[in-house]
């Protein structure tokens, strides 16, 4: 009972593909599914510390720990996908999920050897070679491929160290297996940016703060969740 | 001409896995539009009548770089055969590395021959990093998978049934384990990228309309 799929094409959609509830103990027909994020928990402390003359130094700590807060729970039924979440930003989810109270399947996100379309609108072509150094970084980070849908990026041999696989803009790329948006993105006939693209807004973020925003920042958006 | 030469089974003609090919190393043979039970003939007729040292196969959406077919073909040079990998599904944990350990043989009801379920036995993506750089595999998937003429005329690309399921890459995997005379080896620094996710996945892609053989010698 383990034929599950986790698919982060478009927002995150969690599905299984089991069927027969017959063949089961217990006789039910779903699953328990739990969805957690990872939350930096940052603390600051000053103190004081006893050196050897007997004199006090006053000294910083800084710790930063990784915590793990629960967002969500749901009920799955036998052989359906869900959608719980549409964001087109990354986010780190845990997902646990049980059958009867028994624990049939974990996934702690990770790219490593999938591949990652990264469609990108810059405003010109500074932020795009700052975003693609950002992208590479990612890459190593994450031991993950690349795919790029941008006609400048598709019309040269420049990125080809980066990027694994080339989109012109027209092309519709629909076999990867996470999908994120980089650029500035608005709620239709507003200045206001659209939160399913921007965890933390656009206010005065410039280029690297936005596609870190993308990257690194949506655990600030759970933080007041459950 | 070349020594080597890749064989491109294409249903798709994916931009990307075509760009990528052209920039590899090797001579190029696509045949287009057909079934792998059409390409039965086709494909062990290339081998016999052409003069290559090596022979790769692999399927129309699979990327690869240069480097890293370089790499499959200078393991040619010592191994029997050799193959890269990728992941099963972009939205699962499956790879083409398979433990021939754990392969359990079955005969099913649709054909005579043995067979086996890669998914069963797969390793995981997240197993990878701790396996050798060269891997003994039950399996390759066609992912870039290269031999010698003389091994592929031992083990001639065949298939199970039109009907159900034409699987010639578990078909070429059964034949050589069972005989035990060749290793199969994955070269783990040779990961290719597979363009294929189950949710978007369909036969609606495959277009079987017109056939050709396109080939660049």
């Amino acid at each position: 009972m383990n034929n599950f799929k986790i698919d982060f094409s478009d927002g995150i959609c969690i599905e299984n593909d089991y069927t027969d509830a017959s063949k089961t103990i217990s006789g039910l027909n779903h699953f328990d599914v739990k969805i957690f994020v990872k939350m930096k928990e940052q603390t600051y402390t000053l103190a004081h510390e006893q050196g050897l003359q007997g004199l006090f130094h006053k000294i910083e700590l800084f710790d930063e720990k990784i915590r793990r807060k629960q967002i969500l729970d749901f009920k799955m039924e036998f052989n359906q996908w869900v959608k719980p979440y549409f964001y087109k930003f990354l986010v780190p989810y845990d997902i646990e999920i049980f059958y009867n109270n028994e624990l049939q399947f974990s996934y702690s996100f990770e790219c490593r050897h999938k591949l990652i379309l990264f469609n990108l609108h810059p405003k010109d072509e500074k932020e795009l070679y700052l975003w693609m150094n950002v992208i590479d970084t990612f890459k190593k980070n994450m031991n993950c491929d690349i795919a790029v849908k941008n006609d400048i990026v598709y019309s040269t041999n420049e990125f080809d160290d980066i990027v694994d696989v080339k989109y012109n803009t027209n092309y519709v790329a629909n076999r990867h297996f996470l999908d994120l948006h980089i650029g500035r993105f608005y709620i239709p006939n507003s200045e206001i940016a659209d939160p399913y693209y921007h965890p933390n807004g656009l206010n005065d973020k410039n280029s690297l703060e936005i596609i870190n925003d993308i990257l690194y920042g949506s655990y600030s958006l759970f933080k007041n969740t459950i | 001409m070349k020594d080597t030469v890749l064989m491109v089974m294409s249903v798709r003609d994916l931009e990307p896995v075509i760009k990528a090919n052209d920039k590899l190393d090797c001579e190029k043979i696509y045949f287009k539009g057909y079934t792998e039970y059409q390409l039965v003939p086709l494909i062990n007729n290339f081998i016999k009548e052409s003069n290559f040292k090596n022979y790769f196969i692999v399927s129309d959406d699979i990327v690869i770089n240069k480097d890293k077919f370089d790499l499959l073909k200078y393991y040619l040079k010592f191994l029997p055969i050799v193959s890269g990998w990728c992941v099963m599904r972009q939205n699962g944990f499956d790879t083409t590395i398979i433990d021939p350990k754990k392969i359990n043989f079955y005969y099913n009801s649709f054909s005579a021959f043995q067979c086996f379920d890669p998914y069963l036995a797969s390793s995981k993506t997240h197993e990878v990093e701790n396996m050798p750089n060269i891997i003994n595999t039950g399996f390759t998937g066609w992912i870039f998978t290269g031999a010698s003429k003389e091994i592929w005329q031992q083990y001639p690309f065949q298939v199970y049934d039109i009907e159900n399921g034409a699987r010639s890459d578990s078909n070429f995997a059964i034949r050589v384990l069972k005989d035990q005379k060749y290793d199969m080896n994955i070269i783990k620094k040779c990961r290719a990228i597979h363009l294929s996710n189950s949710k978007t996945y369909s036969h609606k892609d495959f277009n079987f309309s017109s056939q050709s053989v396109v080939k660049t010698f």
